[in-house]
Parts: structure tokens; C-alpha cells; sequence
């Protein structure tokens, strides 16, 4: 518990210093924000504008399609919002400053992880819940407590996931110190999960499944609370996140063996 | 008087063969660039692909068999997606986000006003060598996707269309590489030139129809759209080529992206006459 604590005291006090950085610069902090909430505008408009013309998506109708397009912000957001810091690793490895967050009396993968807090998403939070709500309170289908309970539930193992995914990407990072843009192909995929998967062929809706799970982070959550999730998936989605996560930090362990600390 | 007529002629010709020479050198240049940085470059590639993917499944979900979507029929709608594919490497490719971080560090800048080099026509030589490997690289991707799901295509054969695509292309290019210029000169008065580009970055995708055609949009909003530069850059292009435009509004859009080149390029020019005024060379 105490060690909680410590963990906690350490995010608080980067994530002031991040909240100090961001806002000062004003301009840069406000258009950013303004960009994050006209990206989300205009898959808005886009989805109307589809929907102005059709009936439905692979057999999902608007409202339930803004439900996926919702739990991938959601997922999304909270992914960038605490695990941002991993996007620096290749510089931290290159220029050897990650010896300073090896030495430290603290996890340096938490450390890596909560260097940056991008407050910038915890604005975006906001409208983001609000449409959440009204989009579930909008379904044609009755929400039961246990949907909605299974629905956080999956959203949770959806961030574990995505927790993984940045580890294994910092493991990468670390033994080739060369791949710069590999967090963005998650980023590119992760915005495969806007849509429900069932329009995906299949090649790649297993791709999204069990190899980068999106699938499982985004359309699960939003499939359990329409009641159309399997009982097997529901626990494939628990499982899965268990096994990724376990597997990640194996990985990271062995990736620091590669870490010589060439440029300290 | 012929003499001095002929004298002058050759010059011009001596300054325009320098001119080539430096400009194509620069191209050359960022083409090894590129190509030195080989995992990006394939990362970039596999990025682009997914994003190719992710339309193409999607709007294959919602394409009926039969009949039409937006008034596309569905080799129509699919050509304009892979078309928006290669127009985005063609036309959007560009590196004018760089001048704003060599303005905010100073010292590069500076250096490049020491130099017989134009600052503008430097960075239209590294956007084309830029525009060259990704239009390539597209068009492969594009083979690759048609190849792999059989996608019917839509194949423009009237000459005229064809010939006006491909001029109101070469204006998106210039249109574009003026309007990236034009926002990283900011970077003149303020160090926060990031955020301003990425709001910028998104609208102009937005309204320039990168996610779908905009005719889509009811005719007041079409209106709007038509009067800023944006749509010019792909969607204009495309529906020429698609043949969905008669000649008057080829003739229009023609004009009217020429209109939108003349005010960015005087824009450009007075704004970095200002901006120069008050540069200080920070960090030389």
C-alpha cells in the first residue's frame, strides 16, 4: 500500500510538471486541443454523412456505430493520457539518459511510461464521456447492469492491452534502436478500431484479434454492451489481456539486456 | 542593338542553367535522404497501407451491389478512394513543416539567408524529390490492393478530362506547397508553430475531401467549400478525372485555383518581407 502511494506521489508530481510544460505554451496547447475535438467532429460528420445514404454498417445501425467510434476514444484517450512517455524511449535510449531512470528506486517502465501525461486528452475526456452517455442512453437495445458492468470491465482489460502494446513497442525500441515510427503503426491500427470489426475481412479481423488485439480492446467492450459478445469471447478478452501483459514485461526484461548505454 | 538583345539572352540562359543545377542538386540530395533512413521510409509505407485498408474495407461495407452511393456508382466511389490515396502522396507530401522549426531555431535559417539559394524554391526541390518516392510507393500499394481484392476501377478515357486532371494537379501542387509556407511562416512571430499546423493539417484533409467526395454535402455548404482553396487539392483533380464536372465548372475551379496560387504567393511574399524584420536569430 505504501508502495502504492510512492508510485502515485511520483505520477503526480510528472503529470504537474507535464500539466506546467502544456500550458506554457497557450497557443500550441489550445489549437491542439481544437484539432483533437474537430478529428472527432469530423468522424461525426462523416458517419452522418455515410448514414444519410445507408441503412447500416456491416449490420450496426448509426447509433451503434457511434458506440464503437466512442469506446475507441475512450480507450484511445486513456491510453495517450497515461502511457505517453513510452513515444520518447528511442531518444531516451539513444542519448542514454535511460541509465538515470535505471538507477532510480522505481520501476523505470512506470518512470518511462508517466514522463509525459498528455492533459491535453483529459480535455478531450470530457466531450467524450458526455457523447458516451448519450450515445448508450440512444441504443435501441435495453443496456442490462450486467452489459454495462462487462463494458467497463472489458474497457479496463482494453487499456491493459494497450498497456502491453506500448511495453513490447519499448522493448523494440531498445534492442534495435531504430524503429521511430513503430508506435505510430499501433497508432494507424488502433484507428482501424473506429469501426466495428465485423467490416474487416477475415485475414484481418484475426490480425486485429490475436495478433495486435484492437479488436478485442475496441469492438468487445462495445459488442458486450449491445448483448451480442459471446460468453468464450468475453473471457478470450480477460485471458488475452492476462497473456499480453505477462508477455510484455518479459520482454522488456529481456530487451534491457541489449541496453548498452552507448551515448551516457 | 540584336547583339545586346542576344548578350542578354544568353545570360538569362547562364543564370537559369545555375539555377537548374543547385535545384536539382537539393532534389538529388533529399532523395538519398529519404532512402538513408530505410526502416522509417518502410514504416511510413506499412502506416500508409493501413490507412488505405481501413477506407477501402470500410467503404466496401456500406457499397451496395447494385446501384449507387452519393450518386457514385461503386467503381466510381472506389477510384475516388485509391485516388485519394495517390493524390495525397502526390499533392499533400511535403516538407514545409520543416520551415518552421529552422525559423524557431535560428541558426539554420541564418544560414540559409547567407546562401545564393532561394529559401522558397529550396523546399519546393525537397517536396518534389519527397512527392517522387511517395507517388511511387503509392501507386505500388495501390497495384497491390487492387491485385489482392479485385477492385473494379473506374478508367477515365476522354483526353480533355484527362488533360485537365493532370493541369489542375500540377496547380494542387503548387497551391499546396504555398498554403504549408504560408502557415510555417508563424513560426516568424511565435515558437508555438506545432499545434496551429496539425488544426491546419486536419482541416485542409477535411475539406479538401480526403475522407469522402464532398459533393456529398448539401449545395449552400458545397458553395462554401468551393470558395476556399482546400478542395482544389484533391477533390477538384478527381472529380475532373471522374468526369462528374462539365466544362464550365473545369473552367471555374481552373480559375479559381489560379485566383487562390496568386493570393497565397503575395501572402508568402509580404508576410516574410515582415517576418524577416523582426527575426532575431535565436540560437545563432
Amino acid at each position: 500500500m505504501q508502495n502504492l502511494f510512492k508510485y502515485f506521489r511520483v505520477w503526480l508530481t510528472l503529470a504537474e510538471m507535464s500539466f506546467a510544460e502544456q500550458a506554457s505554451s497557450r497557443l500550441n496547447t489550445t489549437t491542439l486541443i481544437a484539432g483533437k475535438l474537430v478529428r472527432m467532429g469530423f468522424v461525426f460528420v462523416f458517419l452522418l454523412a455515410l448514414f444519410s445514404h445507408t441503412k447500416s454498417l456491416a449490420g450496426f445501425s448509426l447509433t451503434q456505430t457511434l458506440l464503437f467510434f466512442m469506446t475507441f476514444n475512450l480507450v484511445d484517450i486513456l491510453a495517450q493520457l497515461f502511457f505517453r512517455g513510452i513515444y520518447i524511449i528511442r531518444s531516451l535510449v539513444q542519448s542514454g539518459e535511460l541509465d538515470l531512470m535505471l538507477v532510480k528506486p522505481i520501476s523505470p517502465l512506470f518512470r518511462i511510461a508517466t514522463n509525459t501525461t498528455d492533459f491535453l486528452d483529459m480535455f478531450t475526456m470530457i466531450p467524450t464521456l458526455v457523447i458516451l452517455i448519450f450515445v448508450i442512453l440512444r441504443l435501441e437495445t435495453q443496456v442490462s447492469l450486467l452489459s454495462l458492468s462487462l463494458y467497463v470491465l472489458l474497457v479496463l482489460s482494453g487499456i491493459i492491452l494497450a498497456l502491453a502494446i506500448h511495453i513490447f513497442t519499448a522493448g523494440i525500441a531498445v534492442i534495435t534502436q531504430e524503429v521511430d515510427n513503430l508506435i505510430w503503426i499501433y497508432r494507424d491500427l488502433m484507428t482501424m478500431g473506429r469501426f466495428p470489426a465485423a467490416i474487416y475481412a477475415l485475414p484481418v479481423k484475426l490480425v486485429l484479434t490475436f495478433v495486435i488485439p484492437i479488436a478485442v480492446m475496441v469492438s468487445f467492450p462495445a459488442e458486450a454492451l449491445l448483448g451480442i459478445l459471446a460468453w468464450p469471447w468475453v473471457l478470450f478478452s480477460f485471458f488475452w489481456a492476462a497473456i499480453f501483459l505477462w508477455g510484455s514485461l518479459k520482454f522488456w526484461r529481456f530487451s534491457l539486456r541489449y541496453y548498452t548505454s552507448a551515448s551516457s | 542593338m540584336l547583339f545586346l538583345k542576344f548578350e542578354m539572352k544568353e545570360i538569362q540562359y547562364t543564370l537559369f542553367k545555375k539555377a537548374w543545377r543547385k535545384y536539382t542538386a537539393v532534389f538529388r540530395i533529399s532523395l538519398v535522404n529519404i532512402f538513408e533512413y530505410r526502416a522509417n521510409f518502410l514504416v511510413g509505407r506499412i502506416r500508409n497501407l493501413i490507412v488505405l485498408l481501413t477506407l477501402y474495407f470500410l467503404w466496401t461495407a456500406v457499397l451496395p451491389t447494385q446501384g449507387s452511393l452519393f450518386g457514385y456508382q461503386k467503381a466510381q466511389i472506389l477510384t475516388y478512394i485509391l485516388g485519394i490515396h495517390l493524390l495525397r502522396s502526390v499533392v499533400l507530401t511535403t516538407s514545409t513543416y520543416n520551415v518552421a522549426a529552422e525559423i524557431t531555431q535560428g541558426s539554420k535559417f541564418f544560414s540559409y539567408l547567407l546562401r545564393p539559394v532561394s529559401y522558397v524554391k529550396y523546399w519546393f526541390s525537397v517536396d518534389l524529390a519527397n512527392k517522387v518516392v511517395e507517388a511511387l510507393a503509392s501507386l505500388i500499394e495501390i497495384a497491390f490492393i487492387v491485385w489482392i481484392f479485385k477492385i473494379p476501377l473506374f478508367f477515365q478515357i476522354d483526353p480533355l478530362f484527362l488533360l485537365f486532371a493532370i493541369i489542375s494537379v500540377f496547380l494542387a501542387i503548387i497551391l499546396n506547397f504555398y498554403l504549408g509556407f504560408l502557415v510555417a511562416l508563424i513560426a516568424f512571430w511565435t515558437p508555438q508553430a506545432w499545434g496551429p499546423r496539425f488544426l491546419f493539417d486536419l482541416l485542409l484533409s477535411f475539406f479538401a475531401g480526403a475522407f469522402f467526395p464532398l459533393d456529398v454535402f448539401p449545395k449552400t455548404a458545397q458553395f462554401v467549400f468551393n470558395s476556399l482553396p482546400f478542395p482544389y487539392l484533391l477533390f477538384f483533380p478527381l472529380k475532373i478525372y471522374l468526369g462528374r464536372i462539365n466544362p464550365i465548372g473545369i473552367f471555374v475551379g481552373l480559375v479559381i485555383s489560379l485566383g487562390w496560387i496568386l493570393v497565397t504567393y503575395l501572402a508568402i511574399s509580404y508576410i516574410w518581407q515582415k517576418g524577416l524584420r523582426i527575426y532575431e536569430g535565436g540560437g545563432i
